[in-house]
């Protein structure tokens, strides 16, 4: 299978490097990296939550980052994890879709907000490539 | 990507270096960095001093961009950053205030030595831990309906102590008497009140922390007096933010700038710095949201104060606890500072871990603080030695009044992990009389002393280049973390 997300070193934060072979799957991916910090089990369990997220932004990049800040910010709220999204509509600088996830009792990491530090889609190696840097 | 190498900043003396402004040609003004010889190459290993001269290029930029001895790469901004807009055309940027808005520190003195409460420590961290909600995730006892969250957001640490958390004249030592004017709960989104609502009265983790501390080595005799400290003395250390809601307004206002800035024509080097200017409704909406995010750490801090209070009530050792003083050092401040041409006016001062650090006079000060200055808190990382220094006049007229908060992390809490067990470290700072009540032995490792700077180099310098002055070194003796 192909590597969907990795964790990087940093000396204050948290990085992901999430991989995709269009932006749909990256994004799915980069949703995948986040959810794995903020509970490392999360993406083994089963969903049993569903709730609708829309995001419009000024680029692709900006958009990435909007999305997952939404993400964390549902998170959150909510006190859920969510590992899945299934997308109704996903251009540049608009998401419409739905996220799946867990409830949970404790986050494995307090996620403060998902920054636009470096956040730049690349093509690499046939695919795409970004690298999130989270501040906790 | 141009960063500045060794040879591009010039040495002004032993404490302050200068990249001048021909190293970029975007830049307005010079950057400066606070810093001695001997740690100077340490700030090559990141991207920091790109950030720095990044700021820079703020329009509305006055004198210089500034970094404390601290310094390391942060979002935008470096962590140890200062730079003061002129209000009137300048504009405002929320990542150079930071995500966790009003991330502070508070201290309090108490009436006990530590020989009078060696032999119940342990009770007592127990006793601080059951109290005062840490962790991942933890929400707090106090649940707030929107209309009194609303008031905490409006008033700030005087919301609570009109609760019965705290006397009012306590107010008097707080920055800002713990709360600004111009918040307004409208500016703040619901998103962010939700996150907010359960989180009053809660440390939240990572290096957030209550420490008792025991006052180590008197360096100022006089302030030390003035601010009511003298050795051997009992005082507790509380670090903590504006937790979930100040993150969301950042999230928020960074979010809406990037949108707003091309009607601006303004252009930045970094996305992270998104601003507007500050007298534009998007800029004024988000000093206000701001101002809500400041308050409810104020308030936050006052409420983790009686909680203090209390589970030192509940070992039954008998003592009063009184505020010495809560700084900030994430925050944006209207201030009146002098420009290039000497004339005072109206300023937003931008601090990214860096604290106000008022000299002497400043009329704001308690009575007994204004011969000797404003205190500064600097907390050191778990384990090490944490300082109360005394703003200067000189720290007036070269930094907006500005100097360092902490030591700075220099390993990735992965290496930390890697080289640090918890549980043996919880094992060897109780060896060393230090009591630990943490959540998470993970955590622990995180934040072992290893995996920060040294917080006495950091000091000596903001002590050398006088932009605060060394009062004195407390050492903790019990850890209280999430």
């Amino acid at each position: 299978m192909d590597k969907r997300f990795e964790i990087l070193e940093h000396t204050a934060d948290f990085r992901i490097r999430a991989f995709g072979s269009s932006k749909e799957v990256l994004f799915k991916n980069a949703l995948a990296g986040m959810a794995h910090a903020q509970k490392k089990d999360s993406l083994n369990k089963k969903t049993t939550i569903r709730r609708p997220i829309f995001v419009e932004s000024i680029d692709l990049n900006a958009l990435l980052v909007d999305f997952l800040g939404e993400v964390l910010s549902l998170s959150d709220t909510n006190q859920e994890v969510y590992t899945v999204v299934e997308f109704k509509e996903c251009s540049d600088t608009i998401i419409d879709a739905e996220l799946k996830g867990i409830k949970i009792d404790q986050f494995d990491e307090d996620i403060k907000a998902v920054t636009y530090h470096g956040a730049d889609i690349k093509e690499v190696g046939g695919g795409l490539e970004v690298t999130i840097v989270l501040d906790i | 990507m141009d960063v500045p190498k060794k040879e591009n900043l010039r040495k002004i003396n032993d404490y302050l270096w200068e990249i001048p402004k021909v190293f970029r040609s975007d830049v307005k003004v010079p950057a400066r960095i606070y810093m001695t010889e001997e740690m100077i190459d340490e700030i090559f290993e990141d991207r920091s001093l790109w950030q720095l001269t990044n700021l820079a290029t703020l329009p509305g930029v006055v004198k210089y961009a500034m970094a404390m001895p601290d310094i390391h790469e942060g979002y935008g901004s470096p962590i140890g950053g200062v730079v003061a807009v002129r209000a009137d055309e300048g504009i405002i940027s929320p990542g150079m205030i930071g995500y966790d808005i009003n991330c502070g520190v508070r201290l309090l003195r108490s009436d006990l030595d530590y020989g009078d409460i060696e032999n119940k420590l342990d009770e007592l961290a127990t006793s601080l831990y059951g109290q005062i909600p840490s962790g991942l995730g933890k929400g707090g006892r106090m649940k707030l309906e929107s209309e009194e969250l609303d008031k905490v957001l409006a008033n700030g640490a005087s919301y609570m102590t009109g609760r019965g958390f705290g006397e009012e004249e306590e107010l008097d030592f707080l920055e800002s008497r713990g709360k600004i004017d111009m918040a307004d709960p409208s500016s703040v989104s619901d998103r962010a009140k939700k996150r907010g609502r359960d989180q009053l009265g809660t440390l939240g983790s990572g290096n957030h922390f209550v420490e008792v501390q025991k006052v180590d080595e008197i360096h100022d005799e006089k302030a030390a007096e003035a601010f009511g400290l003298r050795k051997d003395q009992i005082c507790v250390m509380i670090h903590t933010g504006s937790r979930g809601l100040g993150h969301q307004i950042a999230t928020d206002h960074i979010r809406l700038f990037l949108k707003s800035m091309p009607k601006y024509n303004i252009v930045l080097p970094d996305r992270e710095l998104a601003a507007v200017p500050f007298k534009s409704d998007e800029g004024q909406k988000y000093f206000k949201a701001m101002s809500c995010g400041a308050n409810f750490a104020w308030a936050n801090r006052q409420l983790i104060t009686h909680q203090v209070r209390h589970a030192w009530k509940q070992t039954g050792i008998p003592v009063k606890l009184e505020i010495v003083y809560d700084v900030a050092h994430n925050m944006g401040k209207l201030e009146k500072h002098l420009d290039e041409e000497g004339n005072e006016i109206e300023m937003i001062v931008h601090r990214k871990g860096a604290t106000r650090a008022f000299g002497p006079g400043f009329a704001e000060l308690p009575d007994r603080y204004k011969d000797v200055g404003q205190p500064v808190l600097i907390p050191g990382s778990m384990g090490t030695a944490s300082y109360v220094l005394a703003g200067t006049t000189q720290t007036m007229e070269e930094t907006f009044g500005s100097s360092c908060h902490g030591a700075g992390r220099r390993m990735s809490r992965g290496q930390a992990k890697r080289e640090v067990r918890g549980d043996e470290l919880k094992k060897e700072l109780e060896e060393s009389g230090i009591r630990i009540r943490a959540g998470s032995m993970t955590g622990l490792a995180e934040e072992a002393p290893k995996a920060y700077k040294d917080i006495d180099s950091v000091v000596n310098t903001v002590h050398g280049a006088n932009i605060a002055k060394k009062v004195v070194r407390l050492v903790p003796v019990a850890v209280i973390k999430g």
